[in-house]
């Protein structure tokens, strides 16, 4: 789907390791929240992470292949 | 602030279709409502029901993931880039009182989706300003551990 020129995907839950293909809907809404929860709690821990090292005065990076030349 | 990563942003979609059908929660209010003998107009309104459920997430176009961590286990590198996500896992350990601790720590690098682009964290060893259009690497998929799995 597209929304506001930015492409998304909408990710459904199907057991396939059962074969039955099937997940009540009750489990859908647990799992897919649970992996939102997830999602949201590692970014608002992000946040605290950069303001740490601010604060710390730390070096980080994630720069593409520049770990490896340093 | 400069921000060296960042999160997947993401979120529900809910599908409902018209229902003849009184939610559970409704029919409680029902009996509350009895027992006090006032009716709640709230009570007779038909409440949708749940026909599916999506997590939708921005499309990723890249096919080359970095794994940081697994379900089980932890990959052992001494890069900057994963000393860098090892740091946060284990901020995020201390903050939980090891309560709970990041999993399965994946990303590739995409096109900045924050605002904040232009920020600038002197502190860091990149101390330039990513452009808008620069990538940057984006963790998704994370899972959570507890002490009893």
């Amino acid at each position: 789907m597209i929304i506001d020129n930015e492409e998304f995907v909408a990710k459904a839950l199907v057991d396939v390791g059962h074969g039955r293909g099937d997940v009540t809907l009750q489990e859908q809404v647990r799992l897919l929240s649970a992996d939102l929860v997830h999602l949201k709690r590692m970014d608002f821990f992000a946040k605290s992470f950069f303001a740490h090292v601010a604060q710390e005065d730390a070096k980080i990076t994630c720069a593409p292949f520049s770990c490896n030349f340093v | 602030m400069f921000e060296v990563f960042q999160v997947l942003h993401g979120f529900l979609i809910k599908i409902y279709k018209e229902g003849s059908n009184i939610s559970s929660e409704s029919q409680e209010n029902q009996e509350n409502s009895d027992d006090f003998g006032v009716d709640d107009p709230a009570d007779s309104i038909v409440s949708p029901s749940l026909v599916s459920v999506y997590l939708v997430e921005p499309r990723q176009a890249s096919m080359a993931v970095l794994k940081f961590s697994g379900t089980l286990g932890m990959r052992n590198r001494f890069d900057r880039q994963s000393a860098t996500i090892m740091a946060f896992s284990h901020f995020v350990l201390q903050n939980l009182a090891c309560k709970y601790m990041l999993a399965d720590i994946q990303g590739e690098f995409t096109a900045r989706q924050c605002v904040s682009c232009t920020d600038t964290y002197t502190g860091s060893m990149d101390r330039r300003v990513l452009s808008q259009n620069e990538s940057v690497l984006t963790l998704f998929d994370p899972m959570m551990r507890t002490p009893c799995g």
